[in-house]
């Protein structure tokens, strides 16, 4: 069975010719999407429980021959077969959940193409064993969001957002291609396996070129998981249909990049004993994940405070989350960051398709608009707030295990380094439960009547779409549990093929690519000497495994951030809802509904609302809040400096183009033509003269000479005699005399 | 009989002459045949002349042999006398033939209008 396991990838691909090879009648794509990815999810969880003890299965074949051949292949090993269930299975259950929502479009069957497309290149991702089949997967995972994004290409608002995330992701993956460059240069090969046993601890030229490799991997990384700088495209790809933003832009595609770090591991930890200094600054590939990690999670947990659009709000809190996973790789808990991948895909997909269902209800995607659907929608309301829980790490739910996991890594990281990672973490925990408390008000909170705009008609959503909010709620709940510390099932189970983690309880011995010696040596990030240190803190640990210092401070933040919140919050819409009858009984009812007006940024469509455009008075001033939600200006940064510096590149170029290079060209052509003409004089007056001359003398001579044939036999004897007389004379001349 | 080759040279040179003169001036095709029957027998005279005088035993030769040291057979001008005549009268039996069929075809026999082998 697992060696045939590549069809897992090949299978949902199929979706795409057959449902764009005619146009099939609305049910016809889901069922044809539905019983591929279904097929593939079967097969990943028959994969899951054969393998659950095995050794890494691989297979490869040579698909360049060369001196040095070049082979592609796909292995199967615990973290594929995890990738693969998380894939599946989100996959899955957005492709049920499409069904209700993308009810009606009249494109029903090109997206469940693309959506097949996707999730076989996603798959192909996670299940090959060398970095080159993966970046092929990785560019066709780049395109098959783009088609997503853009799925409703009329709208020029989808089709800019496409070509921006299209844009950004492709230039980052220019940094991923030097790093496979540089890794085929130093090892020839680019087998995960085969680097990983040539990495030697002695060679420093080595490390440096893995240090320099493992950082252009980042850069791919970090364009495909949104992190500062290149986060710009995320929030802008929520144009795509919801669906598409649960699927990709929250479960699975953003959180490739979290998967290549961590498959790539090994490299980045071994890569990391090299520390680069540019301008003074000291950068190690490790360092530099933490550092953009930390900096995407703090900075998208305050913009998504200022959202007002219910998937601009997840989709911030995703690149925050995304900071999170970064983060705990950078400090070296890199099982920590894919179990955070892990759960977040679940909540973070229940929540999207949660927001999904509120759009599909309402028909809007403006939170001053709603309120109240809490009465309206139950079942979208229950599985949301799991969803919500899980994410602003409430105990016990999944996201508390996770990002818990993560922050002990950044408070074991402090002992050897920065501390400072903790706390920003910490800190964060508490915007990410403040933030979503406000959603939860803004969308939830309230009376029954009391949307905010009274023109929306709230109806919940049929169970093709809540059935996957509820499949998604219970390991949005319980998922956790397999990463408690105390019985890391999560841990063991990814380190089981190979002892590569750092244990909990017992030191683990170095891996062959690291040495004491190596540990010792200057300019050794201080995460690799973090991810082998023992154990100190044993017999101090709460219930579960749990680092008191961690956990404590966590969870007293996430409920600060959930109580604060919610008085805060609460208090608003009570006023915002005073304020609304208020006007509403100044200028009567119907005026109101009047007004009423859809979408992002323009007038809120009832006057009460208009409190929510500055939400934190007395907490956050009113510049500070159009910072955030202005989302700190980084768009208008880019657009000043390298959208206007291209532009200004291209007319520079495009000058150049038209006035120096056209004109040597124009030159090159008139000195052609000029010689062509000098050619074709010499072709004309001396080639064709010398052969029309030979013709013309022939025929003159001939013309000429046929005169002498007379035709009077006498003529010619007259000739005859004379011939003969004329050599008898020579004759004569020539005999000698006596 | 003379002693002297040249008398008999001048006769058959006289003779030649007479026939080329026949043959590329006169106008009837029978005419032209008889002078070219009169060269072939100014040719025939040379040819007995030249064995009478300058072959085996002839009177210009030392000790019967020629001058050159040439070794010419008994009797050799004789036998090309023959063959010409024999020739000279195949020639003029093919020649008188042409004549007869060009007559036919032509009602002439001028050689000035027989010319139609021209260009």
């Amino acid at each position: 069975m697992l060696e045939y396991s590549y069809w897992i990838a090949i299978l949902p691909a199929l979706a795409l010719p057959i449902n764009l090879g005619r146009k099939w009648k609305e049910p016809l794509p889901a069922l044809i999407g539905l019983l591929l990815i279904g097929i593939a999810w079967a097969w990943s969880v028959a994969i899951f429980a054969t393998t659950l003890h095995a050794a890494p299965y691989s297979a490869s074949a040579v698909w360049a021959p060369a001196a040095i051949p070049l082979k592609i292949g796909f292995q199967i090993d615990h973290l594929t077969t995890l990738m693969l269930l998380v894939v599946t299975t989100v996959s899955l259950l957005v492709q049920l959940y499409s069904i209700g929502y993308m009810h009606g479009d009249p494109e029903f069957n090109r997206f469940y193409a693309f959506l097949g497309l996707f999730t076989a290149a996603m798959l192909g991702l996670v299940i090959s064993d060398n970095w080159m089949l993966l970046m092929i997967a990785w560019e066709l995972v780049g395109v098959s969001s783009y088609l997503l994004i853009g799925f409703w290409y009329r709208k020029p608002s989808a089709m800019r957002a496409a070509k921006k995330a299209f844009v950004v992701t492709r230039l980052a993956d220019l940094g991923m291609l030097v790093g496979v460059l540089i890794l085929w240069n130093t090892f020839h090969t680019l087998n995960f396996a085969e680097v990983r046993a040539q990495l030697d601890p002695a060679n420093a030229a080595m490390i440096a070129a893995c240090g320099a490799a493992a950082i252009g991997l980042f850069i791919g990384a970090a364009g495909k998981s949104a992190q500062f700088p290149l986060h710009v495209w995320l929030p802008d790809a929520m144009e795509g249909p919801t669906p598409v933003s649960a699927l990709i832009h929250a479960a699975t595609m953003v959180a490739a990049g979290v998967y290549l770090v961590g498959r790539s591991f090994f490299l980045f930890e071994y890569g990391s004993l090299h520390t680069f200094h540019v301008l003074g600054i000291g950068i190690t590939a490790l360092g530099l994940v933490r550092f953009l990690g930390v900096i995407t999670l703090f900075m998208a947990a305050t913009i998504a405070m200022a959202q007002n659009d219910i998937k601009k709000v997840l989709a911030y809190s995703t690149v925050s989350q995304l900071g999170y996973m970064m983060m705990g790789i950078g400090v070296g808990a890199w099982v920590a960051g894919l179990f955070h991948l892990m759960t977040h895909a679940c909540f973070k997909a229940l929540l999207f398709l949660g927001s999904g269902s509120v759009i599909h209800g309402t028909g809007t995607q403006d939170m001053r608009e709603m309120g109240g659907l809490r009465k309206t929608m139950p079942k979208t309301w229950i599985t949301y707030v799991i969803g919500y829980l899980a994410l602003a790490g409430f105990p016990l739910f999944a996201g508390f295990w996770s990002k818990d996991a993560i922050l002990d890594g950044a408070h074991v990281i402090g002992k050897f380094g920065p501390a400072w990672y903790l706390w920003v973490g910490v800190g964060s925990a508490f915007l990410t439960a403040f933030y979503m408390t406000r959603q939860m008000v803004m969308v939830f909170g309230g009376p029954k009547d009391g949307a905010r705009n009274p023109s929306l008609h709230v109806h919940e959503s049929p169970w093709t779409m809540w059935l996957p909010l509820a499949a998604l709620a219970v390991p949005s709940l319980l998922i956790g549990f397999v990463g408690m510390p105390s019985h890391n099932l999560f841990r063991d189970y990814l380190s089981e093929p190979a002892a590569q983690v750092r244990a909990g309880s017992e030191p683990a011995a170095l891996p062959a690519y690291l040495s004491e010696e190596a540990l010792q040596q200057p300019g050794v990030d201080p995460a690799v000497k973090a991810i082998h240190a023992e154990e100190a803190e044993a017999g101090t640990l709460l219930p579960g495994g749990l680092n008191p210092t961690v956990t404590t401070s966590a969870t007293a933040a996430g409920l600060l951030g959930l109580l604060l919140g919610w008085f805060y919050f609460e208090a608003a819409r009570k006023r915002s809802a005073v304020m609304a009858k208020d006007t509403a009984q100044r200028l009567g009812l119907a005026h109101a509904a009047h007004a009423g007006a859809h979408g992002h940024g323009d007038a809120p469509a009832v006057d009460g609302a208009g409190f929510w455009n500055e939400p934190l008075p007395g907490l956050i001033s009113r510049p500070v809040f159009r910072f955030l939600e202005d989302k700190w200006y980084i768009d208008e940064f880019y657009m000043a400096t390298l959208v206007k510096g291209t532009f200004i590149v291209s007319a520079i170029c495009a000058w150049f183009d038209r006035n120096v290079i056209d004109r040597i060209v124009n030159g090159v052509g008139g000195l052609g033509l000029v010689l062509a003409q000098v050619g074709r004089g010499l072709d004309r007056y001396v080639v064709d003269g010398i052969v029309n001359g030979l013709g013309a003398v022939a025929d003159r001579s001939g013309r000429w000479l046929r005169q002498l044939q007379t035709g009077r036999v006498q003529n010619y004897a007259v000739v005859l005699y004379l011939g003969a007389l004329l050599l008898v004379m020579a004759g004569l001349y020539k005999i000698p005399h006596h | 009989m003379s002693g002297h080759l040249a008398p008999y040279l001048i006769i058959s040179a006289g003779l030649f002459s007479l026939g080329l003169f026949g043959a590329l001036t006169r106008r009837n095709a029978v005419a032209v045949l008889m002078g070219i029957e009169l060269m072939l027998n100014a040719a025939n005279l040379n040819l007995i002349a030249f064995n009478r005088f300058l072959g085996p035993g002839g009177a210009s030769t030392v000790n019967g042999m020629p001058v050159d040291g040439s070794f010419t057979p008994l009797l050799a001008g004789h036998a090309f006398a023959v063959v010409v005549i024999t020739i000279a009268a195949a020639e003029a039996a093919v020649g008188l033939a042409i004549i007869l069929t060009i007559y036919k075809n032509a009602r002439t026999i001028n050689v000035d209008e027989i010319n139609w082998m021209r260009w």
